[in-house]
């Protein structure tokens, strides 16, 4: 009876709470997808994450629940492939996932990943996904090389990329001077709305070059994170009488590893909340940008994000905290989540991991990048935005049925300049006429959009 | 791609009306979609089977304790609210289930147990012995020689087992303790339950010593 001790990782401080606070039903997904030259081959597929997985080992995992804490531990099989489904972003089957953390999906010529953020985050995620495609062009025969920006398969993992970057990068802080981030403050506007039928996820990509949008964030004299920000605001402000009456705030998640100097693949970020205080009538574009801006601008100061990181991770050291166990922890976290959510609720989250670098032998090979962010109940309408090959993409992700916003926020972007092509994942059914059409081939009456 | 001209974009994928605007798109060459299109029919509204049970539950030990009332007999119909119960466990946490044998095998023997126990605490009598004396000697040593067979069959799994062993293994010492404290009087099914959980337990120590500790590591790292 023999048989191999399986190495097991503590789950790291930030994602620490996540299996607590959400249920399987409503996992915290984000999706990073490539969308490629020619229809992809699942079997390929397959090989290539089986090939990677070993290189990082971080993903290569399975949750496990211990006495006091989630854990993961190695996983000994392989991720199942699938067929991207209508649903997107839809929660992560566990069991028919031989327990990974992650999924891997395709459709016709799209590879997606959909990561829980329990594992990773955007910034991990996508390093994750780049090394699966580059491995996927190499099985298929394509001659492609890594660059140094792929990790080379056969080097082992380095321990950096392993590391609980925000314990390492802890430094004790007198309580006083511990932040809390955003926890505590006003209640802000949620975008409420009709959801979309069968509680479906309704994507609509746009992607444009980011050439434009820079020149025209340049007129703000302004970041393309800060223009985005702050169209995103301004689009919930003009769209929406009742964002009026309480201020608008976007969460904006802040990638720490330039700051710390990291390259670990596991989480390590945290979120900024900008906050747009709108009773003032008649407020203009510039405002909101300077809203972000001015939060930006607090958020990435070391000794204001080392008070940040101190706070949770001495949270998470408090012996007290350590020593309740997993069944309590439940009831205790979800509870709390439930009433910060109530009285401290978000209006919408924007993330933007940045420029994907990829080696120039793969750009021939990839048509597009797109990442998206699983809107929760509370922020029924998220943005994520990543740069690839001079393009920009920016993917709304909503559980309202209307559009208003996007609308708004696409069309000031084509009004400065943006040359927009947009994707949608919902068939849009109603006419110009204002009847109600039928979805081809299908038969079946459509929902008015 | 096609083309909204009220929007000013281009649309790819196979749709006619803008996402945006809803107005009508000029349909251009290219039109394969990078998204697979939700389509929304009428769902066929499905009854759950916890609808069906609770239902058939609800109505049986009704009937039942009408006539029990009735009959002024004993309360026989908490034994048949009980059964159900089991079958209700049996059918949504064992076969339904997709957790794996261990947590369903674990389940099983709380539940019987509890069920048991509470059918002895109810029917106070002497005639109840049996539960302590027979019962529970028996689920914990049958459940132990399973934990015990899957682990030495399927050793890459001893991680997930191990655990709920441990627990059964505990629970089989129950019977022992409760007979050398005088509460039970039959002692010999309670003493081949305890041998069962004690050899089981030893041959995990004796091959996975080094595996043991490190899942209790895991298990309890705080």
């Amino acid at each position: 009876m023999e048989h191999d001790v399986l190495k097991w990782i503590k789950i790291d401080n930030s994602a620490r709470i996540y299996p607590m606070i959400y249920s399987e039903n409503g996992q915290n997904i984000f999706r990073i997808a490539f969308e490629m030259n020619g229809a992809v081959d699942p079997v390929i597929l397959h090989r290539a994450v089986r090939d990677v997985l070993p290189r990082y080992p971080s993903f290569k995992v399975r949750m496990k629940k211990g006495l006091f804490w989630y854990f993961f531990e190695e996983n000994a099989t392989l991720p199942v492939i699938f067929k991207d489904k209508d649903v997107r972003l839809d929660k992560i089957d566990f069991h028919a996932n031989n327990n990974y953390i992650f999924r891997v999906c395709y459709h016709k010529n799209v590879i997606s990943l959909d990561f829980n953020h329990t594992v990773t985050d955007g910034k991990g995620g996508v390093e994750f996904t780049k090394a699966v495609i580059f491995r996927y062009l190499e099985i298929s025969g394509y001659k492609v090389c890594g660059e140094g920006l792929i990790k080379a398969l056969d080097a082992p993992p380095s321990g950096g990329e392993i590391e609980d970057s925000f314990l390492n990068n802890y430094k004790r802080v007198p309580i006083k001077d511990i932040e809390l981030g955003d926890i505590l403050g006003k209640k802000g506007y949620s975008i409420n709305g009709a959801p979309l039928e069968d509680a479906a996820i309704g994507i609509i990509n746009g992607h444009c070059s980011v050439a434009s949008v820079k020149a025209a964030a340049k007129k703000y004299g302004a970041t393309v994170t800060e223009y985005l920000c702050g169209l995103f605001m301004y689009s919930i402000y003009m769209t929406n009488n009742n964002a009026k009456k309480r201020p608008i705030k976007l969460l904006i998640p802040i990638n720490l590893r330039k700051i710390f100097n990291s390259e670990t693949l596991r989480n390590f970020s945290f979120i900024t909340t900008a906050i747009a205080e709108v009773k003032e009538p008649s407020l203009k574009f510039d405002y909101f940008i300077e809203c972000v801006k001015a939060r930006l601008a607090n958020a990435v100061d070391p000794s204001a994000i080392s008070k940040k990181v101190a706070g949770m991770v001495k949270l998470d050291k408090n012996m007290f905290i350590k020593l309740i166990p997993l069944p309590l922890k439940f009831i205790i976290f979800r509870s709390g989540k439930k009433i910060i959510s109530t009285f401290r609720s978000s209006t919408a989250i924007l993330t933007n991991p940045g420029v994907i670098d990829i080696p120039e032998s793969m750009k021939p090979y990839v048509r597009h990048i797109n990442m998206a962010l699983i809107p929760t109940q509370n922020a029924t309408l998220n943005c994520a935005v990543i740069s690839c090959k001079d393009e920009i993409s920016i993917t709304f992700a909503r559980r309202c049925n209307d559009v208003d916003i996007i609308r708004f926020f696409f069309s000031v972007m084509t009004g400065e300049g943006a040359d927009l092509t947009l994707t949608s994942n919902y068939a849009e059914l109603k006419d110009f006429s204002g009847a109600t059409a039928k979805t081809k081939g299908s038969g079946e009456n459509e929902p008015l959009l | 791609m096609s083309r909204c001209y009220n929007c000013d974009i281009e649309v790819r994928g196979e749709v006619d009306i803008c996402p945006l605007c809803h107005n009508k798109l000029e349909r251009g060459d290219d039109t394969s979609g990078v998204f697979p299109i939700k389509k929304i029919g009428v769902p066929l509204k499905k009854i759950s089977f916890d609808k069906i049970f609770w239902f058939v539950f609800f109505n049986t030990v009704f009937v039942c304790l009408f006539i029990n009332i009735f009959l002024k007999t004993y309360y026989w119909s908490i034994v048949v609210a009980a059964v159900l119960l089991y079958v209700y466990v049996l059918i949504k946490n064992t076969i339904l289930s997709k957790s794996d044998i261990s947590k369903k095998l674990f389940f099983q023997t709380i539940v019987l147990s509890l069920i048991f126990v509470a059918m002895r605490f109810v029917f106070d009598g002497p005639q109840m012995t049996w539960v302590f004396e027979y019962v529970l000697p028996i689920i914990y040593a049958v459940s132990a020689l399973i934990y015990g067979i899957l682990i030495f069959i399927r050793v890459h799994n001893f991680h997930d087992y191990i655990i709920y062993e441990l627990f059964v293994l505990l629970l089989g010492v129950i019977p022992t303790v409760l007979y050398l404290g005088n509460v039970i009087e039959e002692g010999i099914p309670s003493f081949i339950c305890f041998f069962v959980c004690i050899l089981v337990f030893l041959s995990n120590i004796i091959f996975s010593w080094k595996f043991l500790v490190t899942e209790l590591k895991k298990r309890f790292h705080a």
